[in-house]
């Protein structure tokens, strides 16, 4: 029963009260029958500053924007608080709900319990020993009381529908200073306690928990904590579930899992001699060979020793002759003592009268074996169950008629971020919508905060019923979205087959540039060896990928609507400061002119916004088709939620060779190398891949060979043609253990400011784990694998190894994931020609490196990449081109410099007619111009040389030569 | 962890006497249940009160959902707390899953405790072949559903229930305690509630006990109070209380307490 309004508000310090009346104020205009914590929250919200907004501001999730994110927070409270029914009879002060009461008898049991006041209400409490009315003298803080609703579980589905965690949001409120997202929701509770009882002993305090019990189930903690013991250290299993404990124990071991036991023994084998026990007694010989067996083992053991599981010793009771039994007994008491104490013994029993049987046949077993007995209480699969269980946030769902409504809101928060991102955007637009049309009444408390937040300011008092019939037709829409939005998701996104695992292109912009650095008089060691020797002596330039500063917020960002054109602006500014590097033509008679090119650069970064897709950043005609169906299909599936799957999956599958066809032509020197690729990666969609993609959907692969210009335009590809975006390519470089972002804004491992950055080995992989956590969908492309020194080189071998893709993060990790099932392909990219700085450990780095490739789903050989037919390819071409311009008697002399620029720039770009159209519309212009300027008609020799005094202008399109050539 | 496991379970020892007496609260109360109990010892006994970690009355921060996930786990507290408190001999009375508790702890540790006292116990709640526990899987998957989909109805229906009993003062004050628990933690523990079996263990008790049940108890049917009888493995006896309901200590105080005195040890 309801509590009245002056009861609650007596347990209230002034802040909450004020906060209580403005929710009996909410409640009461919405002429509803009770106050609930709901009531509290609206209120709270409605604040301009209040706890629970600061809170909130701090745990929200940074991928969307706060605005944004706020205002569904209000839309969402909006929607539950419409769902109360409204009581027919007028109340002055709705009384307080039962669980808001709770809630605050809740506070006060906390507020009781905290450091800072927790003597004096000590001392009150001894004053007036178990009266629990004492209670009512504490009186509720705001920070207590907005902690205590945040626990209602109708409080923490609202905020679980828009985006938030309540547990984050505790945490924000107890630490404001120090929030971080990835901070561990189980880290310890602050102590509480400042005063201890002094004269007890708090060793083995059982709050103290070890970090790596955190995945073993409570039954196998327990048998590890008895064979840590030095007497009676050999567990004897007994009850309904201690089979199942038991099996699952040793099956634990035997998978050599790590972790499930203490420290100190962790590695232990198993032996079974369980078999031999169950039949043994009827044949002794298969027990001497299996002692002997043991006997031996226990000589060589080099671990922390071994464990003999026995199994059910039922079998001894079954058996007719006690004396092979005894036999058994003592033979294994024997090698019980033996004096290194490497070895255990674990059996079980289903059941006490088993128990009792035994010990009246073999009295001595409990001794001779120092048994241990631990009662098993709980199976461990009910366990799992339990495990699954996932405290706050989203777990509490509503009753009765709105059960449908509210799985699918549920289920909205588990979009993937695609999905949600789309689904944020139309519920913004329908947002925008309504805000214009309602004239919300500004005075009306009744009315939620968001559609205060309209542009319209006018104060229109009439129009309240309308407004609130917008909300509802509003609330609807809104719902509807969500469902659309977790059905398209579910379908497409979520589903746990391996087809479904794939997201759709991703419509967000990435744009790849390059441009050619000039570095004074030395090589760069980021240059493949061959390319070095063939073409580079000492002293040469060589072309350098570039970062273009599109880093992983922006990217973020870019989500947001509205803010992609600025970015974009940015960059294309930021690259112009980045130009270098101008190439000088000089003739006989120096004239400078300047010769400009139609392509400038912000013209093809616009280009590139409108056409995302890595087809349409290609020429060719004939390929134009298939893009044309990938956009389709993104379309399709964002529009309407009725196309059918089967389809999408045809489409999809046939855009997919597509794709693939594209890449082989555009890296036409590879094409055996994306053939192989592009098998495993279907492949293991299907779950036949090699190692772990069968079991999570990653697939590894490693780039063997030379040609790094060609693994990063096949990572990139895959990334784009896997998941849809370029963007979801994440690169590092092991060797500079400097982070490097995504391929699209390629930081040159030896950019002078990233040297700075060298904070080590660790970060690498923290941040790896940082950018996998937020971009689940993603490839992975560590370069240089075989230069990572030992820390990554284990970290990574393990990854591969293992089934699950764990990086050191602690904490909150599977409830990131989860939600999506994850395809990363993860790859090392190795170059087997191995540079000479590594031949100190390079023994090492072999074994290391033939383990890890032992290890991944598929090997991809790479050919070197080849310069001398490419450069035949091109002088032919300039040639030809030559003898249109100005027949046989001009010739052109290019420097070797330039050539290698050239040379570098047909690797690296991307367009196939880039290198040929920059060839006529740049080489063959400035030449004519050239020609001219100087009057000569007949017998030129010009020399195309670099020039290092100038700052390049414009960069040709596709391709990182400069747009223009001097003349001089 | 410079706290105390004695601060956080908010133990305390009242009255005076050579006999200590340890009373455990049960599932969705805490020991302020014990409040009409405890006056009928305080003047005989060292009574030990606390609090189970999933109680309102504790910080809900204390609760590792890891943790507990067996029994085992609030045994381990309780042995630490009769540890702390360099109690060698008690005799322990226990409700519901504090029952359980006890027959754990006195599996392990024989020699701490000279008498068990169960109240409302139960091996095993759900049925099985040849064992009435009075649930069937299925309606336990209701209980647990209607706990997720609005707790505060399931502890309004819950509490008039469980009391038995018509005694509203019972019912709110159950209601009180239930509500003092986080919604989360209360269902986690009724999910490790309903996943224990002790059928297999009950053999190893050695400690004599005393099995107080009463004639109508929603949670444990008559016929397991002989069920333990029969299985514990030390010296046992049943007193039936002629009352309905799982909280005689709230609805039945003076009853419970004249039992109890009965079931002692002299």
């Amino acid at each position: 029963m309801p509590t009245p309004v002056s009861v609650a508000r007596q347990c209230l310090a002034e802040a909450a009260a004020a906060v209580l009346d403005d929710a009996i104020t909410v409640a009461k205009r919405r002429s509803h029958a009770q106050t609930t914590s709901l009531h509290i929250v609206s209120a709270l919200l409605a604040l301009p500053s209040s706890t629970l907004r600061e809170a909130c501001t701090r745990s929200r999730s940074s991928a969307y924007s706060p605005r944004l994110q706020f205002r569904a927070l209000e839309l969402c409270v909006g929607v539950a608080l419409d769902r109360v029914s409204v009581s027919k009879s007028a109340v002055d002060e709705p009384p307080v709900s039962n669980s808001l009461m709770a809630a605050i008898k809740r506070s006060q049991a906390n507020q009781r319990r905290h450091p800072e006041t927790f003597h004096l209400y000590q001392l009150q409490l001894n004053s007036d020993s178990l009266n629990s009315s004492s209670m009512s003298a504490v009186k509720v803080e705001l920070k207590h009381f907005v902690m205590s609703i945040l626990d209602d579980p109708i409080v923490s589905r609202v905020l679980g529908d828009a985006g938030f965690r309540t547990q984050e949001i505790k945490m924000a409120i107890l630490n404001p200073l120090t929030m971080s997202r990835f901070s561990s929701t189980t880290s310890r509770p602050p102590p509480l306690f400042l005063c201890s009882l002094s004269d007890l002993d708090l060793n083995n305090f059982p709050f103290s928990e070890d970090a790596a019990t955190e995945k073993v189930d409570e039954n196998s903690r327990r048998i590890g904590d008895i064979l840590l013991k030095s007497r009676r250290r050999n567990p004897l299993l007994i009850g309904v579930y201690a089979s199942d404990a038991y099996r699952k124990f040793v099956d634990c071991l035997k998978r050599g899992e790590t972790g499930v036991l203490p420290k100190e023994i962790d590695g232990l084998s198993v032996v079974s001699i369980e078999h031999e026990i169950s039949e043994c007694i009827s044949s002794e010989e298969m027990m001497e060979v299996k002692f002997k067996q043991v006997v031996e083992m226990l000589q060589d053991c080099q671990g922390p020793g071994f464990i003999v599981n026995v199994g059910d010793l039922k079998a001894f009771l079954n058996v007719k002759s006690v004396d092979v039994v005894n036999s058994v007994v003592s033979k294994m008491k024997g090698l019980l003592i033996n004096p290194g104490g490497k070895l255990w013994l674990i059996g079980f029993l289903s059941g006490d009268g088993d128990y009792k049987k035994l010990i009246e046949r073999f009295p001595s077993i409990e001794m001779d074996w120092d048994l241990h007995l631990l009662p098993i209480t709980t199976s461990s699969i009910g366990e799992n169950f339990m495990r699954s269980f996932v405290p706050f946030g989203g777990f509490f769902t509503m009753p009765s008629e709105l059960e449908s409504l509210c799985t699918t809101a549920t289920k909205s928060s588990r979009l993937c971020n695609l999905c949600n991102e789309k689904y944020e955007q139309e519920v913004s637009d329908v947002l925008k919508g309504v805000s214009t049309n309602s004239v919300a009444d500004k005075q009306s408390v009744n009315l939620s905060s968001w559609l205060q937040i309209a542009e319209c300011e006018t104060s229109n008092r009439c129009l309240t019923v309308e407004a609130k019939e917008d909300q509802t037709i509003l609330d609807a829409r809104v719902t509807a979205l969500k469902r659309k939005w977790s059905d398209i998701c579910q379908r497409l996104h979520c589903s746990s087959t391996s087809q479904e695992d794939i997201t759709l292109p991703n419509p967000h912009t990435s744009f790849q540039n390059f441009h050619i650095q000039k570095e004074s008089a030395n090589v760069s060691p980021c240059m493949p060896s061959d390319f070095q020797t063939i073409y580079l002596p000492k002293q040469e330039i060589i072309p350098k990928p570039v970062v273009l500063s599109t880093s992983v917020d922006t990217q973020s960002e870019i989500r947001v609507q509205g803010l992609e054109l600025n970015d974009f602006q940015n960059s294309s500014a930021s690259q112009k400061k980045m130009m270098s590097l101008p190439i000088a033509c000089t003739s006989s008679p120096p004239v400078t002119t300047d010769l400009t090119l139609g392509t400038t650069l912000s013209d093809s970064a616009e280009e590139c916004r409108r056409k995302p897709n890595l087809q349409e950043h290609y020429n060719g005609i004939q390929h134009s088709e298939s893009s044309l169906s990938y956009d389709i299909l993104s379309h399709q599936v964002s529009q309407s939620s009725s196309c059918s799957y089967h389809r999408e999956k045809q489409m999809y599958t046939k855009d997919l060779e597509n794709s693939w066809n594209v890449l082989a032509e555009k890296v036409y020197w590879q094409v055996e190398a994306i053939q192989t690729i592009s098998q495993t990666v279907s492949h293991c969609r299907n779950g036949n891949g090699r190692y772990h993609c069968s079991n999570k959907g990653n697939v590894w692969l490693s780039f063997v060979g030379p040609d790094k210009v060609g693994k990063r335009k096949i990572a990139s590809a895959v990334a784009e043609i896997v998941f849809g975006g370029k963007e979801h390519l994440l690169s590092f470089d092991l060797s500079s253990q400097d982070v490097i972002s995504p391929f699209n804004s390629i930081i040159d491992c030896h950019d002078p400011k990233y040297h700075k950055m060298k904070s080590g080995r660790k970060m690498i992989v923290d941040y790896l784990a940082d950018e996998l956590t937020k971009h689940p969908h993603s490839v992975v492309l560590l370069e240089n694998v075989e230069k990572a020194d030992l820390l990554v080189r284990i970290v990574y071998l393990k990854q591969s190894k293992r089934v699950n893709f764990r990086f050191p993060w602690k904490g909150n990790q599977h409830q990131q994931q989860c939600f999506c099932p994850r395809i990363d392909c993860p790859k090392e990219d190795t170059d087997t020609v191995k540079s000479d700085d590594e031949n100190d450990d390079s023994d090492d780095s072999e074994v290391w490196l033939e383990e890890l490739l032992e290890h991944v789903d598929e090997n991809v050989a790479f050919k070197p990449f080849d310069f001398d037919s490419l450069t035949q390819k091109i002088l032919k071409k300039i040639d030809a081109r030559l003898k249109q311009v100005g027949g046989s008697t001009l010739l052109l002399e290019i420097d070797r410099e330039v050539m290698v620029q050239i040379l570098a720039a047909a690797w690296l770009t991307d367009g196939k007619n880039a290198l040929e159209d920059w060839i006529e519309q740049v080489l063959c212009l400035s030449m004519e111009e050239a020609r001219q300027s100087c009057n000569v008609t007949s017998d030129v020799v010009m020399k195309l040389v670099q020039y290092d005094g100038l700052v390049v202008e414009a960069q040709a399109s596709e391709l990182c030569l400069p747009a223009r050539i001097k003349v001089k | 962890m410079g706290h105390s496991l004695l601060e956080a379970l908010n133990v305390r020892v009242v009255g005076s006497g050579d006999r200590i007496l340890v009373l455990a609260h049960g599932f969705g109360t805490d020991q302020s249940a014990w409040q009409r109990i405890l006056p009928f010892f305080v003047r005989d006994h060292r009574v030990v009160l606390y609090d189970l970690v999933c109680a309102g009355s504790v910080n809900p921060d204390y609760f590792d959902f890891r943790r507990y996930t067996t029994l085992d786990a609030y045994v381990d507290d309780l042995l630490y707390i009769l540890d702390a408190l360099r109690i060698e001999r008690c005799t322990y009375v226990g409700h519901s899953i504090s029952a359980t508790i006890g027959i754990l702890a006195s599996i392990r540790r024989p020699e701490l405790f000279t008498k068990l006292v169960l109240i409302g116990a139960s091996p095993r709640f759900l049925n099985d072949k040849n064992y009435h526990g009075g649930f069937e899987q299925s309606e336990i998957e209701k209980v647990f559903s209607a706990m997720e989909a609005n707790y505060a109805a399931w502890v309004n229906g819950f509490a008039p229930l469980a009391v038995g009993a018509d005694v509203p003062e019972a019912v709110r004050e159950f209601s009180r305690t239930l509500f003092n628990m986080r919604p989360d933690i209360t269902l986690f523990v009724s999910r490790t509630v309903f996943n224990i079996d002790l059928r297999g263990v009950l053999g190893l008790v050695r400690v004599p006990c005393s099995i107080i049940q009463t004639a109508k108890d929603v949670s444990v049917p008559a016929s397991v109070a002989t069920y333990l009888k029969n299985h514990l493995g030390g010296r046992s006896t049943v007193h039936m209380l002629d009352i309905e309901g799982h909280l005689p200590h709230l609805s039945a105080p003076n009853l419970l307490a004249q039992e109890l005195r009965r079931a002692l040890p002299r």
